[in-house]
């Protein structure tokens, strides 16, 4: 199995009070899926996704990725996986602002060893004539692809998106989204996306329902549908 | 009221932040504070010392001795006897200052004299050659030139100490090699002077002022040119005085002699006559004897006739009886006349005794004539050397000093005002960083809580509110800061640099003074520039809508610097240089504070440094690339000699000392002139007030000879001050050797000043001064690390977010590191370059202010110092950065999940 979870418990610690925001999961992700974990806020989307990309550690359980045990892994091995196995997109893009755009994604290539080309990569989230922009002049939804080609360039194992089209408008939301299906498909990447809206369960390969920090609901979707299919 | 206390919380969860502002604000009052104040204490504390002692503020010098007289009249504090007079103890020989003990002193150690063999020394602050035990073995060397003391050897008793002399240098003096070296109390009965030569004045009037203000100056010169004036009377009469005695003693003298003549001259008269009678007389007496005798002789003659007649005369028996009787009457008339002839001749013979009398009273008389007459010739030249000498008689003079020519007094304000010249500048750029950067870290504080200010607002939170959660954490931080920064400025610092200060001076119990003004001033100034920052800043952000600040928009934007515009070689710049250099001149707010604020730090520890350079190698440039001999030797007549000779003397200018040189151009082997000096010039070192061209009055300091220079060049020189004179334009005997080998010293040599000599007294100087520098080094240095420290956590909390992603995106910490750390970095290099260029200015015009009259400081700063200056603050911000790391690596990833920047 590409990506297996069992038994993850996380808590955390706040003062006097133990918050179990995972309260124990189980699931695993095939190679090559497109994943959608749905779930309203405060059920533990975050806290998980955070889990699989190596910036958190587990309390309990494990999780392993191509039979590693990522949970076992030193703070030296977790950033060693981050750099080469994981590509990740932020709600709020988290760019550079002081970098162009080709150099926000150049510089994620120049730290791993078999990066895609960095303007390859832009002409595919369709950017090529926005290189030299720095940020601050692009809108969200180009901001959000300048995000996606810097996770994707890296040439990640998995990609893991938490919440990508929070911020941005609903046209523009669907675009990412597509996007990403696109990557997922035609890159044979595995692509986990975190949202709280239940209509995009309809465009994963595997829909995994978070409540409350444990799995209320997990199914495979047959034919899953491209986003331009899906209204909300 | 929650409100208030969430301000609290606050600054208890940011206390790294807090206490840096806390710190900043420390250092700045300190050493604003703290350099201000301790002139100030010094000031005071030596004018109280003086006040409570009675210290003169005239002294008057009286080349006679003062008498009663101008005593009465002038009304002194304290009148004594002082000379100079070489003596040794413990086989060394020193320049001792013989002071008799009508002055006043302070026992400090042992005890008083119990007798008149047994003296007490001035104690000094440092070097104590001369112990409580020691005896002191006066020579016959001595400033008077006569005999002075009726016994040479002493013991010492006690050490005391005397308001005179608070420095350790005591002063000048004719003897050896120039330079007092101990004071001693000698008991008056054994000083053969009997009446003084000093006297010390007080003036009530002047009490009333600090003596250290230019009011005290003022009036006190004002006061000295009246005494100067009352002194040329006083010495008129002194003298007059002296005069009239003299006269007037002659007068006796010379009538007693008439007297005593003629009464001699009467006796002898008397006694020839006497002679001359007695002589008469006898001669009278003889001729009656001569006369009896010759009657006698004729009676006996006629007798013998008759006898003879008789005789012839027959006998017969009628005349017979008749002839017998008669015969018989003549025989006893015979008799008679012969014992009377007898008698008579018995009276001659007396007289010729009588004669021989005569004769012996004649030769006496003659004997007695001729030694009369030898006295007289005897007195009468006596009595003519006499009127000789009062004709002869060197006209008196006072002379009137000051209290600010005190050698104690002028050195400790030159010193206490050297504080004061560096304490205005130096920590007024101290104090500008600390502001600064306490605007920085304020400014910051409100940028990272953009959004608990939107959130506040749109709770329903007045402006004013919000703005006094900021004055609050500003202010209360600038108060503690300040208030414990003043309190250690105000005591800390002037104890610590008074510590120092001992050895230089004779320090009372410190008086501290608490300089409410200075430090109102400098918390007013503290509060104001925080609280105009936190307004600026705020106002800034309180005009943008509630949405805005809450919203995730991203308000900066990324920008081309220049260098990518023009350069060509940016696209092959690896990322991490591309964002350093981009993030570095990015927001020219940061990168203007940042570059003042280290800069500020190297300009004061460049200048810190600078000036102990400038100090410590000043008399080595003098007398290795100035002044190359070694010994400067005088004599009373000069020897054979292949050394560079002069004509030497201390002389006035104004009033300045300096010393006057008369050479040929030989000079020039010798000392290092700008210029090459010849025989025709009148060069003057560069701290002696003239131009070129210019005409000076240059006296000695005796004031017996008065010059009149045109000065023809001017030559550098760092320790001292020096006027050389052409053999042209002065004539004068040469009787200084200048020796360019540091022999053992000529004993013929009447005094041997020696270049190592001179360099201990600027010693005195440089060490004070390099405690303040050392004080001043240790500031800056705590200041370049908290300002580093600061401006590096500003700049990693102004990149927390971004920080968090490169980790979130698999950066090792390595290059993380390295992001940011190459930026504050950069921004350091930048301020120190900008400190170097600008602190070399600084450095030049705080050397000046430190000079002084005599000594002039190489402006030169060599590379070295520019060299350590950067590497120390380098290494500050490496270490600073090592520190930091830590809180790099503290960083959460998950904060670049959270939603706002
Ligand atoms: N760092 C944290 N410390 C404490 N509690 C946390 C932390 N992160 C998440 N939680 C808690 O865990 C629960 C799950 O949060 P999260 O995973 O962010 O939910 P979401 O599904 O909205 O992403 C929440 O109740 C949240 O309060
Ligand atoms: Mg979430």
């Amino acid at each position: 199995m590409f990506l297996r979870v069992s038994n993850v418990k996380k808590n955390y610690q706040l003062g006097e009070i133990k918050v179990e925001a995972i309260k124990g999961m189980t699931f695993d992700i095939k190679e090559g899926d497109f994943v959608v974990i749905l779930g309203s806020s405060g059920a533990g989307k975050t806290t998980l996704l955070n889990l699989l990309g190596g910036m958190d550690t587990v309390s309990e359980g494990t999780i392993t990725l191509n039979n590693n045990n990522i949970s076992a892994y030193t703070n030296k091995q977790l950033n060693d996986y981050r750099r080469n196995d994981i590509g990740f997109v932020f709600q709020f893009y988290n760019l550079i602002q002081n970098l162009t755009v080709l150099e926000n994604v150049e510089m994620a290539t120049q730290i791993v060893d078999e990066p895609l080309d960095a303007q390859e990569t832009l002409k595919m989230v369709g950017l090529e004539n926005r290189i030299t922009h720095f940020p601050s002049q692009l809108s969200g939804g180009e901001q959000q692809r300048v995000a996606i080609a810097r996770a994707i360039a890296k040439n990640p194992k998995l990609l893991l998106c938490d919440e990508p089209t929070g911020a941005l408008d609903y046209q523009t939301g669907k675009k990412i989204l597509a996007l990403l299906q696109k990557i997922c498909q035609e890159n044979n990447k595995t692509v986990i996306i975190i949202t709280h809206n239940a209509a995009l369960s309809a465009i994963g390969n595997q829909v995994i329902k978070v409540q409350d920090g444990i799995i209320s609901e997990m199914y495979y979707n047959e034919n899953p549908l491209p986003i331009d299919e899906v209204e909300w | 009221m929650k409100f208030y206390k969430s301000v609290f919380q606050t600054i208890i969860q940011t206390k790294s932040r807090f206490l840096s502002i806390v710190t900043i604000c420390m250092l700045g009052a300190i050493v604003l504070t703290g350099l201000l104040i301790t002139s100030i204490d010094m000031q005071k504390t030596m004018h109280h010392y003086y006040q409570q002692q009675n210290f003169y503020d005239i002294q008057m010098i009286s080349t006679y001795s003062f008498d009663e007289e101008t005593l009465n009249d002038i009304k002194p504090n304290t009148s004594f006897i002082q000379f100079e007079n070489v003596g040794i103890s413990n086989n060394k020989t020193y320049n001792f200052r013989v002071v008799s003990d009508e002055n006043q002193y302070t026992l400090l150690s042992g005890r008083l004299p119990q007798n008149e063999s047994e003296i007490v020394i001035l104690k000094k602050t440092k070097n104590h050659t001369i112990k409580i035990g020691d005896t002191i073995e006066l020579t016959e060397k001595n400033s008077i030139n006569k005999k002075t003391l009726n016994t040479t050897t002493f013991k010492v008793v006690g050490e005391v100490s005397e308001p005179s002399y608070i420095a350790n240098l005591l002063g000048g003096t004719s003897l050896g090699n120039g330079v007092l070296d101990h004071v001693i109390y000698v008991s008056k009965n054994q000083i053969t002077i009997k009446n003084p030569t000093h006297v010390h004045v007080s003036i009530p009037e002047l009490k009333q002022h600090n003596t250290f203000t230019t009011t005290y100056e003022v009036k006190l010169k004002a006061i000295t040119n009246a005494f100067e004036e009352k002194a040329i009377k006083y010495a008129q009469d002194i003298e007059n005085r002296v005069k009239t005695k003299a006269i007037e003693q002659l007068n006796v003298e010379k009538a007693q002699f008439e007297k005593e003549k003629t009464e001699k001259s009467k006796a002898l008269l008397q006694a020839k006559q006497k002679i001359t009678n007695n002589e008469n007389e006898i001669y009278k007496k003889l001729n009656n004897l001569n006369k009896q005798a010759t009657q006698v002789k004729t009676h006996l003659e006629q007798i013998q006739k008759t006898l003879n007649q008789l005789a012839t005369i027959k006998v017969d028996e009628m005349n017979s009886t008749q002839i017998a009787l008669q015969k018989t009457q003549l025989i006893q008339k015979e008799e008679m006349l012969q014992s009377q002839q007898t008698q008579i001749q018995q009276a001659i013979n007396q007289l010729d005794i009588a004669k021989q009398n005569i004769a012996k009273a004649k030769q006496t008389l003659l004997n007695n004539t001729k030694q009369y007459e030898a006295k007289i010739a005897e007195a009468s030249k006596k009595i003519a050397s006499a009127e000789e000498e009062i004709k002869a008689l060197k006209p008196a003079k006072i002379y009137v000093e000051n209290r600010l020519k005190n050698v104690g007094y002028h050195t400790f304000k030159s010193e206490s005002n050297n504080i004061k010249s560096l304490a205005t500048i130096f920590p007024l750029i101290f104090f500008f960083v600390c502001v600064l950067v306490t605007m920085m870290t304020m400014r910051r504080m409100i940028e990272e809580e953009k959004r608990l200010i939107g959130t506040l607002k749109s709770l329903g939170y007045k402006n004013i509110t919000i703005w006094t959660r900021y004055i609050i954490y500003g202010v209360t931080a600038c108060l503690i800061g300040t208030t414990i920064g003043v309190v250690i400025g105000m005591y800390f610092i002037p104890m610590l640099l008074f510590k120092t200060y001992e050895l230089l001076f004779r320090f009372p119990k410190i008086y501290y003074v608490f300089d409410f003004k200075t430090a109102l001033l400098t918390l007013i100034c503290l509060v104001v520039c925080v609280a105009t920052t936190i307004t600026v800043s705020l106002y800034k952000m309180l005009k943008m809508n509630t949405a805005t600040l809450l919203s995730n928009i991203n308000t900066t934007t990324g920008r081309k610097i220049m260098l990518e515009k023009t350069g060509l070689m940016w696209n092959k710049l690896k990322f991490l240089t591309k964002i350093t250099l981009r993030n570095t001149f990015f927001s020219k707010f940061r990168l203007i504070m940042t570059v003042i604020g280290i800069g500020g730090c190297t300009m004061l520890l460049l200048t810190g440094l600078g000036l102990s350079h400038a100090v410590k190698t000043v008399s080595n440039k003098q007398y290795s690339k100035i002044h190359l001999f070694q010994q400067q030797a005088t004599y009373k007549t000069l020897p054979i000699t292949n050394e560079v000779t002069i004509y030497n003397e201390i002389v006035e200018v104004d009033d300045q000392y300096a010393q006057l040189f008369v050479g040929d151009e030989r000079l020039n082997e010798i000392i290092n002139f700008d210029q090459t000096f010849n025989k025709d010039d009148v060069i003057i070192t560069n701290k002696i007030k003239a131009n070129i061209g210019q005409t000076i009055k240059v006296s000695s300091v005796d004031k017996q000879n008065t010059y009149y220079l045109k000065v023809t060049g001017k030559t550098t020189n760092h320790i001292g001050n020096f006027i050389y004179v052409g053999s042209n334009v002065l004539q004068k005997e040469h009787k200084t050797v200048l020796i360019k080998n540091n022999t053992s010293p000529d004993n013929e040599a009447e005094t041997t000043i020696f270049a190592q000599d001179n360099i201990t007294r600027v010693q005195a100087m440089i060490d004070s001064i390099d405690v303040v520098i050392i004080v001043i080094v240790i500031l800056s240095l705590l200041l370049v690390f908290v300002v580093t420290y600061n401006i590096t956590v500003i700049s990693i909390s102004e990149r927390i977010k971004e920080l968090a992603t490169l980790k979130v995106l698999g950066f090792y910490p390595k290059e993380i590191y390295r992001y940011i750390f190459n930026e504050v970095l950069l921004l350091s290099f930048l301020g120190i370059l900008f400190g170097l260029i600008f602190g070399e200015q600084m450095f030049s015009v705080v050397l000046k202010t430190v000079e002084g009259a005599n000594i002039t400081f190489d402006k030169s700063l060599p590379l070295s110092i520019y060299l350590i200056t950067f590497l120390i603050v380098i290494m500050f911000t490496l270490l600073i950065t090592i520190i930091l790391r830590r809180q790099i690596k503290k960083i959460n990833m998950l904060e670049a999940l959270k939603s706002y920047d």
